[in-house]
């Protein structure tokens, strides 16, 4: 066995302090030969207990604790044969440390259990002193932001400096380790005949050790190494998954029902063991989730967790005063879990519900029962009397060449759909290329998109243009209740809802929809593969309205009209209803929260041209960069990247001096821990075998031992105090 | 002579040259000596006048009374007898004190006017008693002596008074050779003194008085009555018929306990009867003073009431002083109350001047 600290055992010396203070004490009083002793006290306690040398036991217990204290302090180790193995001969390496947020999970519990990282660490300056003598050594981490050390020679301060700025600069990021590769590939700098090796230091999760493949390059070997030493190391740990929340209207207009999975991570086999067994309520864990807004606790509640399980929370929480956003944090309330970066989720709530409604009105009529708009403004007046849904309906052409103004970037506005929440296609021709592109691309980062069928609507344009992004494929136009040998129309009714739509979520009773009468409708493809909702039937059984999520957004599609051409749909009192859900459903997507958050590492792109000025969590302001948007020479603004978690808000540096709430200049994000970082179960790496490779010898502390032994002797001697203590209390022998 | 006076101080060789040794009563002796007798017989001193009785001797007729009383009255002198003198020496090991230690670890505060600290107490006992030997071998009675120690054998053939000179140079011997050491069986010294002193003499005990059986030191307990073996003894000595004087030698540190300081002293029993007590003088001096101070007390309480003369002898104060009390402690009992005759009778009065 070794020590870290030798010196400490120096304190050793202090073992000699209680004995020799006592012997000091208890030096030989003067000697005086007496006649007249009988006449003089028996011996005063003071003196007695001054000579006497008490409790020997009590003595070399507390010796004990101190020597195994001091041992403790020295850090010993014993040197065995570690998991690690590098090239025999001198040759040139590239060292990858795995920086990403789930290597911040400690091997326990306990706050003080070194944090995966820095076991990395440790190993990487096991394997700095490993390197064989003339080898070249470059250093990086897998943060596309963090330090690159150029190739040179092999020293623990190169690491110590690593590992300086992984504890003030580090960012909780999510790449993957097999992106750093090639950095570390270009780190090696061109072939020049020696071997050529990349160690990849990093934990056996799916982002990491397992994402790599078995050589980096032709020519370059690739050596994974696990800091985590064998696979039942893997503790487990309670984590939040991403926030999501949406308006909750059936509460109030600015309530907000907040959903937030909770998940105890582990490794797979070990949840399965868990469910079979009976003996699985040991397992089961409580934990208490807390919603907090402005920093205000607002409301807890508890799950029970499963190994492996994961739970459901959900807040309802109505926003009050003026202001329409609030600060949010989820966290869990627990004293000691192994992984902490998904502990807490910080969002913003936005209860500006304002939804930018554009329809295209495909067939403008001048008699409003015949025209699509006009029911749908109706409707959504009547269940918005507050105005927060504003519709603007445009032609189909002005449409179009308003996508090809801005795509060409000739408009002020560089894109005609920047601002638009929910598109409406009613009875719309199918849309051209171009402008399908735009909904597409629109639709995938957020917007909703509804389609309402029509006399101008033909399936295979559409299924052109649109097939994509449809729930399905549009077959044709059918009369309701065609059939082989009858031809005569007549008409369908609509089934009850399915109220388990997310759409419907908090709905009390129908729609009331179930008197329509509706003579046409569109009939489609069936396709198995798509993941498509139905929320609306016919009495039939023919899907009426029909729900679909591409990207970050959501599309519907009601398959027959809402002007009076082909059905009383829009006649009928629940199309209020219907319409302001369905319009609020696909405005509100996955909801503010998650379209407002980002995760470490991400860039931001701020809309206009304007300079901004972005607040961070740390509460100082950043400027934003100018930047070049993809496929556009519309000028931007980007800001990033984003390396602290929390809560940001961007300001347009022309509007300074303007009510705070002025949200068209006003972005507000969060920035969060990517939540596939907390899944840190076990993934197998590639195994690597390597013929030139030497094993290095590990150092295994062997503290832990001595401070349980100080531990044990701690209770020991506070029980044999106790009992003295106790026996000097007692009344003694009469 | 010479072998006593080397145990008799400079200080005592005047009291020896001027003072007797002298009874305060009359004795019966076996034969001649220099102490008034209670018989009548040759003396200087009258006695009383008697009625002629045929076979007088003539040459004891008064002629003086017989004129003037008109009968043949015969004259009647107190006889000179002589007085046998037993000494007890007490040689246990307490006696030894304060050997070893230096003056100055027993000079007090307020004693820096004390001569001589380091005497022992048997030193004084020895002085007192060679004194007393000497001043009664010059006035040829005979002397005893006994040396009590720890033995259980007693050799007590010596405590019979003798005039002969190898009892004197035995006793100067045995002056020379004692050992204080370890306790004294005082029963079993007091059993073979009795009887070994089969005629009335003068038994002059020297003792420290520490044998006794001090109690506990709880209040309750104090009270007690102690058993002193040795008073016992000695009282059953007087009632006897002999003149029994205590000369309790003390030493001046067991007086006035001069350790009164902080400083951790361990006090062990030169007996080695009791086990050694650790402490401060702060702490223990003056409970120690008061139970010295009572032990001493009941002391001369026991002698009052037993008839036994007290007289204190302190080492490393001045002996004369107290060699003088002794003798006039001696010298002042009342006449005609020794004697066979007058056992019972209550005995004279004590005169304690320590």
């Amino acid at each position: 066995m070794s020590f870290a600290n030798p010196w400490i055992l120096l304190g050793l010396l202090g073992l000699g302090l209680p004995i020799a203070a006592h012997l000091l004490g208890r030096k030989e009083p003067t000697r005086i030969p007496f006649a007249a002793v009988q006449f003089l006290d028996a011996n005063e306690p003071r003196v007695a207990r001054r000579r006497q040398l008490h409790d020997r036991g009590l003595l070399a217990l507390r010796l004990l604790l101190w020597a195994a204290l001091i041992f403790a302090l020295a850090r010993p180790f014993s040197v065995e044969p570690a998991q690690l193995a590098v090239y025999g001969a001198p040759h040139d390496a590239v060292l990858v440390l795995d920086t990403s947020a789930s290597m911040q999970l400690r091997d326990t519990s306990r706050s003080t259990a070194p944090r995966r990282i820095d076991l990395a660490l440790e190993r990487a300056r096991e394997l700095v002193e490993a390197l064989p003598p003339g080898s070249r050594l470059a250093l990086t981490t897998s943060d596309p932001d963090g330090p690159r050390d150029p190739m040179g020679a092999p020293s623990r301060g190169r690491v110590d400096a690593i590992a300086g700025w992984v504890d003030t600069e580090s960012a909780p990021h999510s790449r993957p380790l097999v992106d750093a590769l090639e950095e570390a590939t270009a780190l090696l700098g061109p072939d020049e005949g020696r071997p050529r090796v990349v160690y990849a230091v990093g934990d056996p999760t799916r982002g990491g050790l397992a994402s790599l493949p078995s050589s980096a390059a032709s020519g370059i070997a690739l050596i994974p190494i696990d800091v985590a030493s064998d696979a039942s190391e893997h503790p487990l740990h309670v984590g939040l998954g991403a926030v999501t929340w949406q308006a909750a209207r059936e509460v109030d207009p600015r309530a907000m029902r907040i959903q937030v999975p909770v998940r105890m991570q582990g490794n797979a086999s070990e949840a399965s063991d868990a469910d079979t067994s009976d003996t699985n309520d040991a397992a089961v864990r409580e934990v208490e989730v807390v919603l907090e807004v402005d920093e205000v606790e607002q409301a807890r509640t508890r799950v029970s967790l499963r190994p492996g399980e994961q739970v459901e929370a959900e807040f309802t929480h109505t926003l009050i005063g003026d202001r329409d956003f609030a600060r949010g944090r989820v966290h869990l309330n627990l004293d000691d879990d192994a992984f902490t970066p998904d502990d807490a989720r910080d969002f913003w709530l936005d209860a500006d519900a304002s939804t930018q409604v554009v329809v295209v009105n495909g067939d403008p009529s001048e008699r409003r029962e015949f025209d699509e708009v006009y029911f749908l403004l109706t409707a959504l007046r009547a269940a918005d009397p507050s105005g927060r849904i504003t519709v603007r309906s445009v032609a189909p052409d002005q449409l179009e060449s308003e996508v090809d103004a801005a795509t060409s970037g000739q408009a002020a506005r560089p894109d005609a759909l920047a601002n638009t929440d929910v598109l409406v296609l009613a009875n719309a021709p199918a849309p051209s290329a171009a402008l399908s592109r735009a909904i597409e691309a629109r639709v995938r980062e957020g917007m909703g998109l509804l389609v309402t069928v029509g006399d101008r609507v033909t399936a295979p344009a559409y299924n052109d243009a649109l097939g994509t992004l449809l729930p399905l494929r549009l077959r044709g136009a059918s009369f309701a209740g065609t059939a082989p040998g009858r031809t005569a129309a007549r008409v369908e009714g609509l089934a009850p809802a399915n109220l388990a739509h997310p759409a419907f979520a908090g709905l009390r009773g129908d729609l009331d929809l179930g008197a329509s009468r509706t003579t046409r409708l569109f009939l489609l493809e069936p396709d198995a593969r798509r993941d498509v909702d139905i929320a609306l039937r016919f009495a039939s059984g023919a899907p009426a309205l029909l729900t679909h999520e591409v990207g970050r957004g959501r599309v519907a599609l009601i398959t027959t009209s809402i002007d009076r051409d082909w059905s009383d749909l829009a006649l009928r009192g629940g199309f209020v209803s219907l319409a302001e859900r369905l319009v609020a459903w696909l405005g509100g997507h996955r909801a503010g929260a998650s379209s407002a958050v980002h995760l470490v590492g991400a860039r931001v792109e701020l809309p206009g041209a304007d300079n901004w000025m972005v607040s961070g969590p740390d509460g100082v302001d950043r400027p934003s960069q100018p930047a070049q948007r993809e496929g556009s020479e519309a000028k931007a603004a980007a800001f990033g990247p984003l390396r602290q978690v929390g809560l940001y808000e961007a300001r347009s540096r022309g509007t300074r001096g303007q009510a705070a709430d002025d949200t068209a200049l006003t972005r507000r994000f969060a920035v969060t821990v990517d939540p596939r970082e907390s899944d840190t179960s076990y993934v197998a790496s590639p195994e690597v075998e390597l013929d030139d490779a030497v094993p290095v010898e590990g150092r295994t502390p062997r503290w832990r031992a001595f401070l349980a032994l100080a531990a044990l002797a701690l209770a020991f001697e506070a029980w044999m105090r106790s009992r003295a203590a106790q026996r000097a209390t007692a009344p003694g022998p009469v | 002579m010479s072998e006593l006076a080397a145990w008799i101080p400079a200080e005592l060789q005047g009291l020896v040259a001027t003072r007797e040794l002298t009874l305060g009563r009359a004795v019966v002796g076996q034969r001649q000596g220099s102490h008034r007798s209670r018989r009548a017989g040759p003396g200087r001193d009258f006695l009383e006048h008697r009625a002629y009785q045929p076979g007088d001797d003539l040459r004891q007729l008064d002629w003086r009374a017989v004129g003037r009383r008109d009968r043949l009255v015969v004259r009647r002198t107190e006889a000179e007898d002589e007085f046998g003198l037993a000494l007890l020496l007490d040689t246990n090991g307490g006696m030894r004190f304060p050997g070893g230690l230096e003056p100055a670890q027993l000079r007090g505060d307020a004693d820096h006017d004390i001569a001589d600290l380091s005497q022992t107490k048997f030193d004084v006992a020895r002085s007192i008693a060679a004194t007393l030997a000497q001043m009664a071998r010059r006035r040829r009675d005979p002397v005893g002596f006994l040396f009590a120690g720890e033995s259980r054998e007693i050799s007590s053939h010596t405590l019979a008074p003798r005039t002969r000179r190898e009892q004197t140079l035995a006793f100067a011997a045995a002056l020379r050779d004692a050992r204080p050491e370890g306790r004294v069986a005082w029963e079993h010294v007091l059993e073979a003194a009795a009887a070994e002193l089969r005629r009335p003499c003068l038994v002059v005990a020297f003792s420290d008085v520490l044998d006794a059986a001090v109690p506990a030191s709880t209040e309750a307990d104090a009270s007690a009555p102690m058993r002193l073996p040795l008073l016992e003894g000695l009282a059953s000595l007087r009632a006897r018929g002999h003149a029994v004087v205590l000369v309790h030698t003390l030493h001046h540190a067991e007086l006035v306990f001069p350790w009164a300081d902080d400083t951790v002293r361990r006090f062990v029993d030169l007996r080695g009867a009791s086990p050694s007590v650790d402490g401060t003088g702060a702490t223990m001096r003056e409970r120690y003073l008061q139970r010295f101070e009572s032990h001493l007390a009941a002391i001369q309480a026991r002698c009052e009431r037993d008839g036994l003369g007290y007289v204190r002898a302190v080492a490393g104060r001045p002996l004369a002083p107290a060699v003088a009390t002794l003798l006039d402690t001696i010298a002042i009992r009342e006449p005609g109350r020794a004697g066979p005759s007058s056992t019972g009778s209550k005995p004279g009065r004590e005169v304690e001047r320590a």
